[in-house]
């Protein structure tokens, strides 16, 4: 897997994880990382191989009191919730209930052996806001997606995991789901070896009424190995009031 | 003098117990309250400052005064003669001290109201900066250029304050005025390219663009955008470098600019007094937001 740990040797250790590139160098007690973001490449690119440092890279020096023999790279959900945008407003009418697989881009978590050097997003996420005013509300990042039904129709990359959302509609009126947000601070990170992707729990949104939702995070299918646990650790139902998850 | 010593040494020997025995209680009760301001200091935690630094004085100054008004006590001063005394002297101060009477009430007030506490970021007048400390007769801030600034709290109450830190996000708007000779609509599409290339500016509240006058060189253009308070500064300054740079190479005439013939170039050159960017709507404000 491309999160197992690499060998550190004497030469530079180059990542290329989408628009993120990333040159690690070791020298005498420290660990130097150096970074680019070139919007150029490809979202889905996933390279690792030696190379030396180009001119022009963002530089940090870890100072480090033991010796380090090993680097990885340690996939994560982002840290903030992802506003998904169909590119198609969905519409889902009373007493109807649907899923859509959408993809949300990774961060990544640097281990100089067992140290965390600090986490790095793969993309760099355009930020929003989702909430009815600018007052009330939560920041977040967005993202659009095509909303595909079909798990077999959607290509996963590796910098990517999947999440299934289902939407179901108890109220009394048809529901515009302009946009949706998915609390991956609240989910797990889990390798789905039958897929060969990464995914997370099936998120469930379940609207109440014309006011209130409820999302519901199930569980992960067994056949998965965890990764990440959700970096906030709460139950796996949550009432909010409707706004809170569409628009 | 040497009747005086005697006299004085005397009575302290008649007397060093009970005065051994005041100073104890007046240590005794200041320790209490340092350790029970501390206590309420932690408990209270440091998600609000000013109510914990409040709080913090109030517990202090009644444990101590209770300790004053006990090692009084001890020592064989009559308390009552001294709160009468002490009545009579207040309503001589009061008159004497009108303001900071009224400093003290409105600091009072500033309180309950709580419209902005330690660490937020206001403005008053034309002052901006970090509030340091809410004090019963005044408000302590530090400016940007790192002045320390004591405003009196009557002052506060009376005049518009304006709290920059109260909410996540805040609307960068931009004034640009263009010739009539541009067409609004490329100037629109420009100006929505730059918004959507640039990840901190908020897809949602979306930019706006509005023609909002007609004026006699041009048309006035407010361009509104979105991002977080606390990078709203440098998200201004960049958004103004990058609509200059994108007028510049899109020759987007502006009123005020000197044409220059470029005879090598593809188009003419725009040589600006100050550039495409008009200006910006609190664009006086020096603040960090």
């Amino acid at each position: 897997m491309w999160w197992d740990p690499r060998p550190l040797g004497p030469e530079c250790l180059h990542a290329q994880l989408g628009e993120l590139g990333l040159w690690i160098r070791r020298e005498a007690g420290e660990v130097i990382v150096s970074s680019r973001r070139d919007r150029d490449v490809a979202s889905d690119r996933l390279e690792f191989d030696e190379a030396p440092e180009p001119p022009d890279l963002e530089v940090r020096r870890f100072v480090m009191s033991e010796v380090v023999e090993t680097f990885a790279f340690q996939p994560r959900l982002a840290e903030r919730s992802v506003v998904v945008r169909p590119l198609i407003p969905v519409y889902l009418p009373p007493g109807q209930r649907v899923s859509i697989f959408v993809t949300t881009p990774l961060n990544v978590l640097l281990l100089a052996g067992s140290v965390a050097l600090g986490e790095r997003s793969i993309w760099d996420p355009p930020e929003t806001w989702f909430g009815p005013s600018p007052v009330v509300g939560e920041l977040c990042y967005a993202s659009r997606t095509s909303g595909t039904r079909q798990r077999a129709e959607l290509s996963v990359p590796a910098t990517r995991a999947v999440t299934e959302v289902m939407l179901e509609n108890q109220g009394a009126e048809t529901l515009e789901a302009k946009s949706i947000r998915l609390p991956l601070p609240r989910l797990t990170l889990a390798w789905d070896a039958s897929s060969e992707c990464l995914v997370t729990e099936t998120v469930r949104l379940v609207r109440k009424d014309a006011h209130n939702a409820e999302l519901r995070v199930e569980a992960l299918p067994k056949d998965t190995k965890v990764l990440n646990a959700p970096r906030q650790k709460s139950g796996s139902v949550w009432k909010h009031a409707l706004a809170a998850l569409w628009s | 003098m040497d009747e005086l010593w005697n006299t004085l040494r005397t009575w302290t020997s008649d007397h060093w117990e009970t005065f051994a025995r005041a100073g104890l209680v007046f240590v005794f009760t200041l320790l209490l309250a340092r350790v029970a301001a501390a206590a309420a200091g932690r408990w209270l935690g440091r998600d609000d400052m000013q109510r914990s630094i409040l709080v913090r004085r109030a517990i202090f100054y009644s444990v101590a005064s209770v300790g004053v008004l006990g090692a009084l006590r001890e020592a064989g001063f009559d308390l009552s003669v001294l709160l009468g005394a002490a009545g009579a002297l207040t309503v001589a101060v009061g008159f004497a001290s009108q303001t900071s009477a009224s400093n003290l009430i409105s600091g009072l007030f500033l309180i309950g109201e709580r419209a902005f506490g330690v660490g937020d970021v206001i403005r008053v007048g034309t002052t901006s900066g970090e509030v340091l400390s809410i004090d019963m007769l005044s408000v302590k801030l530090r400016t940007f250029d790192n002045l320390f600034v004591r405003l009196p709290n009557e002052m506060l109450i009376k005049a518009e304050l304006t709290n920059l830190s109260r909410f996540e996000l805040r609307r960068i708007d931009l004034l640009l005025r263009v010739g009539y000779g541009q067409g609004l609509e490329q100037v629109r599409a420009i100006l929505d390219g730059i918004a959507a290339r640039e990840p901190r500016i908020l897809e949602e509240p979306k930019p706006v663009f509005v023609a909002q006058d007609f004026e006699a060189d041009g048309v006035l253009i407010k361009f509104s955008v979105w991002a977080r308070r606390e990078i709203y500064l440098e998200v201004r300054s960049e958004l103004q470098i990058e609509v200059r740079r994108q007028f510049d190479a899109e020759a987007i005439a502006v009123p005020g600019s000197r044409m220059i013939f470029d005879p090598g170039g593809p188009g003419p050159a725009i040589e600006g007094h100050g550039g495409a960017v008009a200006g910006s709507e609190d664009s006086g404000s020096d603040d960090s937001g």
